[in-house]
């Protein structure tokens, strides 16, 4: 696969197996779940951006970029900041669920959380995925794990009272002591675009450049690949052609997680962007 | 020429890179009403050019390369230009220039963002508790509208690293005692200090508290990293 500063490069050239056929240490196909959207059943809608949003004009794309890179101020710069220039915290797995569509959104709180200060928690994606699936093992939205997230919260990850095991599927986790504690990591600010339904809300390319280079995470889904990731930083892979930093949920894949989307590829069906979380 | 201010073409203020000079050439008086006209000087024929206002609330003409045109209520402006070009090993480089342009007649407070200065007051601590803490506020949804200077204030290594290397350590006994939100956050999951802190008034944002459990600061965010740092360093020690 081809690479770009250390970080595989997916473009209309990588080889759709690096793609569609990516298993885990074990030999395990990792999972997605972005739901393939069916003209038929959820219908194309005009869209309408949230207009509230300020554009950062194109033309200073590359000197804002050029900004980060001298102070090492991007959301990039903020996660891999450990020491050796490591994460501040392992990306989430999925493993073979079907669950990308939560993955995506609760990485975007975790990189908030990472930006604020807050306290490094472990949240777990799955109990808001079988909460809202009713115990299924169903794939989804951005949109759809954005919206429990601004009603309910995610939960944290553990075995503990009020907490979800990792990878625990079972609705018997769901108890009251949970949903209290879901209630502290609630995204209260967002750039969504509420006059679309769950799966078609989406952000123009343009309002994805302006989230990610103020520092802003977005979970995007992606029809091409049949999977929701979090993007994390606008980049510019050569003269005139940016691409999107994404986080994916795949444990081991990647650069720590990471890797650049660029051409046909960046092209996001869904987009959502939390941009303030609930201090806990 | 009687026509003092107006026909006035002045090298304005630069700030210029040693290494690749360029200027702003235009009016620095514009009658209200009137387009401002200012051109860049000195960059070469290929440099992308990226020209930055401040506040931005004004009305840009489309103009060709090297030109920006536009009107704006009476005050004061400051007009900033990027020129970026590529060095023959590929990277890019970057030069800049910076003009005050004051439409009408009096103008209004300098848009700048203020420096800390001797206005806030330092005294008493502004988060009673002991030991180094920052709490820095801005809004999130107007962050790109900040000069990239000022928001490199909250995101840069240089800062963050300061942060945890000074601060108190947290109720977790991990994560260092200072925050960066946006204004309107809710705090009511977080400690009754920075719940306080959170409180306090303040005239604007983006804004910074400064505490050192003794003394400390409340005021604008400084207008660059090195601004900051000095701030910082001022109650965290070096």
């Amino acid at each position: 696969m081809q690479t770009w500063n250390g970080f595989p490069l997916i473009n209309d050239e990588t080889p759709s197996d690096d793609l569609f056929n990516a298993r885990d240490d074990k030999g395990v196909l990792f999972g997605r779940g972005y739901v393939e959207r069916d003209f038929n059943v959820y219908p194309h809608e005009m869209f309408a951006p949230p207009t509230q949003m300020a554009l950062i004009d194109p033309s200073e794309y590359d000197a804002r970029i050029e900004e980060q890179e001298r102070l090492e101020s991007s959301m990039e710069h903020i996660y891999l900041g450990a020491p050796n220039q490591l994460p501040r915290f392992v990306n989430l797995d999925q493993a073979s669920s079907n669950f990308c569509w939560n993955y995506s959104t609760v990485h975007t709180v975790m990189l908030a959380r990472l930006r604020d200060n807050q306290p490094l928690v472990r949240l777990n994606p799955n109990a808001s995925a079988i909460i809202i699936k009713q115990g299924r093992n169903e794939g989804g939205w951005c949109g759809l794990s954005a919206q429990w997230g601004r009603e309910h919260g995610f939960a944290e990850e553990g075995t503990g009272e009020g907490q979800w095991p990792l990878h625990g599927m079972s609705l018997r986790y769901d108890t009251p002591a949970l949903r209290a504690s879901m209630a502290k990591y609630k995204i209260t600010e967002d750039w969504v675009d509420m006059a679309q339904p769950v799966y078609g809300q989406n952000l123009t390319q343009r309002q994805l450049a302006t989230c990610l280079l103020s520092n802003q995470p977005c979970a995007v889904d992606f029809d091409w690949w049949g999977h929701s990731v979090c993007a994390i930083r606008w980049v510019k892979v050569e003269a005139g052609s940016y691409g999107l930093l994404i986080l994916n949920s795949w444990k081991g894949w990647g650069r720590h997680g990471l890797a650049v989307l660029q051409g046909s590829k960046m092209n996001t069906m869904g987009a959502i962007c939390s941009r303030v979380v609930k201090a806990a | 020429m009687k026509r003092i201010a107006c026909v006035l073409i002045a090298w304005l203020v630069l700030t210029g890179l040693a290494s690749a000079q360029i200027s702003i050439l235009g009016e620095t008086k514009v009658e209200p009403n009137k387009l401002v006209r200012l051109k860049a000087a000195g960059a070469t024929p290929k440099a992308g050019l990226v020209w930055r206002v401040y506040p931005p609330n004004v009305d840009k003409a489309t103009t060709g390369k090297g030109l920006l045109e536009f009107v704006a209520a009476p005050g004061a402006y400051r007009v900033e230009l990027l020129a970026i070009t590529l060095a023959p090993d590929g990277e890019t480089v970057t030069a800049e220039a910076a003009a005050n342009v004051v439409v009408g007649g009096d103008p209004k407070p300098d848009p700048k963002p203020p420096e800390p200065g001797p206005g806030p007051k330092p005294d008493p601590a502004p988060i009673p508790d002991a030991g180094f803490r920052v709490l820095m506020i801005y809004e999130t949804a107007e962050v790109q509208s900040l000069p990239p200077a000022q928001s490199s204030v909250l995101f840069s290594k240089q800062v963050r690293d300061y942060l945890d290397k000074k601060c108190a350590v947290g109720r977790d006994g991990k994560t260092r005692e200072w925050r960066i939100w946006d204004k309107d956050i809710d705090t009511a999951g977080e400690s009754k200090a920075w719940q306080a802190a959170m409180g306090r008034k303040r005239d604007a944002v983006p804004w910074i508290v400064i505490s050192n459990g003794s003394t400390g600061f409340e005021g604008p965010l400084p207008a660059n990293v090195a601004d900051a740092l000095a701030l910082l360093k001022k109650y965290g020690g070096e």
